[in-house]
């Protein structure tokens, strides 16, 4: 029952029938579906193949009517033009135009926003930017690898610095990199104050960005609240610690088995690294050794624009440099977010988690041991080293590109 | 090297579109120019005498009607596309873009180049010069319209449905731009792309044309041999390259009240027909057997004709078209033609009395005129009078068989009425209209149908646009036998039907300019307008209103169950 006054997003009693040519009930892709997205939160529509995820999406976006119920969004109806100034929309493949390089594509998508043509220009640069595709943004989008165009599909849809982001299996097509980005950049954009709708099928890809989600079974709604909530085990207690010695672990089993009953078991096993993490560390290694190749880059920050603030960038980026060094690198305690809506906070501050986030990152995903090299902090590390030269660094991948 | 080469190409395929519209404005600021010269002209005329005008209006209201909607038509579009001309060109842009991607111009252009150079091989002429101008004209103008209608159907038609099958336009559609705004700037861009391109062809056959018919160079030939060819080239300058108007002869005073005698006698014999379909064409063959009748001269003597409304003063010849047989079969007419003028003579009294005088007479070949085609003369323009008005007579000199001059194709003078590259220019405004509404008729059924069904669906509409003017003559009834009441009122409602959806169906060969074009004949502004009004504006516009109206409530993600 969406009722929240801070709703962007309200589905209510949704329900959609497919009919096939006769007029006979072919397939009911939703039944009764109602939840609300709340404003600055990250909501995650999950369930498997033919639940229902984008059929729902797409009459949240206006391409599908309903059968019954009502989709508001803003407070409006989804085909309203107002409304569509304020959504940005990344579906679930790529659908752009073939013979229209990455710059031609934001340009267009600039074009439908009445976007000035300055700033279209500052616009595309910055997303291109963000996205990685500098040396590859005057090739024809056809020609783009599927990760490329998941890339570009990102980008024209944040070309309106839009309110509601709403992306359709965002990480379908990448590489764990990219869809590291694409996962940090949906928490960017939650930092910035935006709410973003995504639905998926990746469960970690949820569980790591998502404030609640909702899960879709045959069109139905089989749950509905915050991730924590949902996913929290009153019966089992977790301890993750540096390594120990033999002894220790033994005398913390002992301490267990008094205050545990005798026949429940107690696991302990040294703690293993994450596949994506790994993944993250051997490429990251690459890079370092400056192999080259002919995809995309690692994307960088959000986009300076994104948040309304472009014309304190360039103060901000001095700030976040000069933060970044006094920060000395060092791992500090993660900011608990709250779970209710977040106000819109200035870039500087965002920039600022940013940073300490990068140093951080995430506890409850990065063992203390894989530190050194968690492909995390070495992205992040990698955008602030860029940050800090991207002058002659840009200039020299613009002179590549020209010749 | 390359490198610079693949740049600059990057570089102008990117500004092509901007350069297509700037062409397309510029191709059509001479039709402005145009239209408020003879906007003047008619105020001017107006101020000289409005009962003048008055009448002509009201005997012809469709130069006046075509004009107030083309001004509609005009006002409207200039105001859609200024509203919403980021939508519009945006959208329109990158449908130029990716057409010229993937090079459908290229194509277009190089097929219509070798065409153009296969034509002089092809084309089978008499040798003149004359012949070979004018079947280059039409023939390269056929062939451009033809290329760019399968163009301008197959790109607006494309344009919508593989956006939709490929999902494009499940992005393009969650942007703020209303789906009617989409249809436009489709639209617009399809009409820029295909007019540009025709201007750029016209303009090249004009070139053409213009070179094939440079004075010939004949020091080097014997006089007579010289003589003709030179007559040839002066004739290809009066009667193709040239905006001529046909005059037809003034029609008996009486013919209308002997048509009414006509009917009252059926009436009275009970042979006069019940249904209005037929009643009219019996007074159409009623009309048609007493002009023939008027005009039918019999051996060793002479009819006249009357035609009124020429230019007087004017150099050069005009050409008297007439198609008549003997009443003999396969007699050739053996007669002449005499032009005559009111001059002041003596009676037998000795009284100044105004008569016509033979001036100038034509004589027919010594093999005589056969009946099979058209036949002309000419006649020099000094003899028609201050006036206007010219006078003609036909001498039946045969020695066998009386002359019968066809009444559905009357006796005409053609005068010309200016030069041909304003007439040139005004056949090319119609095809303009021929593109715009191809592209909406393109459109609309892009928006209801998928891309083979559509194309197909716009072929259709055109074959039945242009038969379906012969096809009307099949619906009036030939039943004489009077009908049962119940199969007569589903025959007229069948034929009701058909006569609504063939008044829908465009028009193409009703408004087709290039025969009269290729034939010397003046494409009129009264022509320009209507189809501007009809097929355009009209038209164009409700099939684009249709195409709005049925995508705007589609579901454009709809999983199709079959």
């Amino acid at each position: 029952m969406p009722s929240s006054d801070n709703a962007v997003l309200e589905v209510i009693q949704l329900t959609k029938v497919f009919r096939d040519f006769w007029g006979r009930e072919s397939v009911k892709a939703l039944d009764s579906l109602d939840f609300d997205v709340r404003r600055g939160e990250v909501f995650g529509l999950l369930g498997p193949n033919g639940s229902g995820k984008t059929t729902a999406v797409r009459i949240v976006l206006g391409l599908l009517f309903p059968t019954k119920g009502a989709v508001r969004v803003f407070g409006r109806s989804p085909h309203d033009i107002e409304v569509k100034k304020r959504v940005g929309y990344m579906p679930e493949e790529s659908h752009l135009y073939a013979y229209l390089n990455a710059e031609e594509t934001l340009d267009f998508f600039g074009r439908l926003f009445r976007l000035a043509p300055r700033e279209r220009r500052s616009r595309t640069a910055a997303l291109i930017e963000m996205v990685g595709l500098q040396r590859a943004r005057r090739r024809p989008v056809g020609q783009y690898s599927k990760g490329m165009a998941r890339r570009i599909g990102l980008a024209q849809s944040l070309i309106n610095d839009p309110d509601l982001v709403i992306l359709d299996e965002p990480t379908t097509g990448l590489d764990p990199i990219g869809s590291r980005e694409i996962k940090d950049l949906v928490l960017a954009l939650k930092d910035m104050g935006k709410t973003v709708f995504l639905c998926s099928h990746l469960l970690a890809d949820v569980e790591e960005v998502c404030d609640r989600i909702c899960i879709l079974y045959g069109g139905r709604q089989r749950a509905l609240g915050p991730v924590e909530d949902l996913l929290v085990a009153d019966d089992v207690t977790q301890i993750r610690a540096p390594h120990l010695a033999d002894s220790a672990v033994q005398r913390i089993v002992d301490i267990i088995r008094e205050s545990a009953p005798a026949d429940v078991p107690v696991e302990v096993s040294a703690a293993s690294r994450r596949l994506e993490d790994y993944f993250l560390s051997v490429v990251e290694e690459a890079r370092r050794e400056r192999l080259v190749t002919a995809g995309a880059e690692p994307g960088t920050a959000a986009a300076a624009f994104l948040g309304g603030a472009e014309e304190q960038a360039e103060q901000v980026l001095a700030e976040l440099v000069q933060a970044a060094e006094e920060a000395a690198w060092a791992p500090t305690a993660p900011e608990e977010q709250p779970a209710e809506a977040l106000p819109v906070r200035q870039d500087k501050e965002f920039l600022e988690d940013l940073v300490r986030s990068s140093t951080a990152g995430r506890p409850e995903q990065q063992p203390a041991e894989a530190a050194p090299a968690a492909p995390e902090t070495s992205t992040r590390d990698d955008v602030l080293q860029e940050l800090i030269v991207e002058g002659p660094a840009d200039d020299e991948a613009d002179e590549d590109d020209t010749a | 090297m390359k490198t610079t080469l693949l740049n600059a190409w990057r570089w102008s395929i990117r500004r092509l579109p901007e350069a297509m519209l700037v062409l397309l404005v510029l191709a059509l600021l001479p039709g402005l120019v145009l239209v408020v010269l003879e906007v003047r002209a008619v105020a001017a005329r107006f101020i000289s005498g409005p009962s003048t005008l008055w009448r002509a209006t009201v005997q012809d209201p469709w130069p006046a009607a075509g004009f107030l909607v083309c001004l509609v038509g005009v006002g409207l579009a200039t105001f859609l596309l200024w509203r919403n001309w980021p939508f519009v060109w945006a959208t329109g842009r990158k449908l130029i873009v990716e057409a010229l991607h993937r090079k459908i111009v290229l194509v277009l252009l190089v097929f219509f180049v070798v065409m153009m150079l296969l034509l002089p091989f092809v084309l089978k002429t008499e040798g003149s010069q004359m012949s070979r101008v004018q079947l280059v004209l039409l023939y390269s103008l056929v062939l451009a319209m033809v290329l760019l209608s399968l163009v301008a159907i197959f790109l607006s038609a494309a344009s919508i449905c593989s956006e939709i099958e490929s999902k494009q336009v499940h992005i393009t559609d969650t942007k703020p731009m209303r789906r009617w705004q989409f249809l436009l700037g489709k639209w617009f861009g399809t009409v820029v792309l295909c007019s540009s391109v025709m201007f750029v062809m016209t303009a090249a056959v004009g070139g053409v044309v213009l070179y094939l018919a440079r004075p010939p160079k004949v020091a080097h030939l014997q006089p007579r041999e010289a003589a003709a060819i030179l007559d040839n080239h002066r004739r290809l300058w009066e009667q193709v390259l040239v905006a001529r108007r046909e005059f037809l002869p003034v029609l008996p005073p009486d013919l209308d009240a002997k048509v009414a005698r006509e009917i009252e006698e059926q009436q009275e014999t009970g042979t006069w027909p019940k249904e209005p379909m037929m009643r009219r064409r019996r007074t159409r063959d009623l009309r048609k057997a007493l002009i023939a009748e008027r005009w039918t001269v019999p051996l060793g003597r002479a009819r006249g004709w009357e035609f009124r409304g020429l230019r007087p003063d004017q150099e050069g010849n005009l050409q008297v078209r007439f198609k008549a047989f003997s009443t003999r079969p396969n007699a050739a007419l053996r007669g002449r033609w005499l032009v005559l003028q009111r001059k002041q003579v003596k009676d037998e009294d000795g009284k100044m009395v105004s008569r016509p005088v033979v001036v100038h007479a034509v004589l027919a070949p010594p093999e005589g005129w056969f009946s099979q085609v058209r036949r002309s003369i000419d006649v020099p323009g000094q003899f028609v009078g201050d006036d206007g008005t010219l006078l003609l007579s036909y001498e039946n000199l045969s020695v066998i068989g009386d002359a019968v001059f066809d009444p559905d194709n009357l006796v005409e003078v053609l005068q010309s009425q200016g030069p041909f590259l304003p007439n040139y220019y005004r056949a090319l405004l119609v095809l303009f209209c021929y593109v715009g509404l191809l592209s909406a008729l393109g459109l609309m059924a892009g928006s209801l149908f998928s891309f083979p069904v559509a194309s197909l669906t716009v072929v259709f509409i055109v074959i039945v646009g242009l038969v379906g003017p012969w096809f009307v003559s099949f619906l009036s009834p030939n039943y004489e036998v009077p009908l049962p009441l119940w199969r007569d009122m589903l025959k007229s409602a069948w034929r009701a039907f058909c006569h609504a959806v063939l008044t829908v169906m465009p028009h193409f060969g009703k408004y087709n300019p290039l025969g009269q074009l290729s034939d010397g004949m003046m494409v009129t502004w009264r022509l320009v307008l209507t189809s501007g009004a009809v097929m355009l504006f009209v038209k164009g516009g409700l099939a684009l209103l249709v195409g709005a109206y049925f995508y705007s409530r589609r579901e454009l993600a709809r999983v199709i169950v079959r």
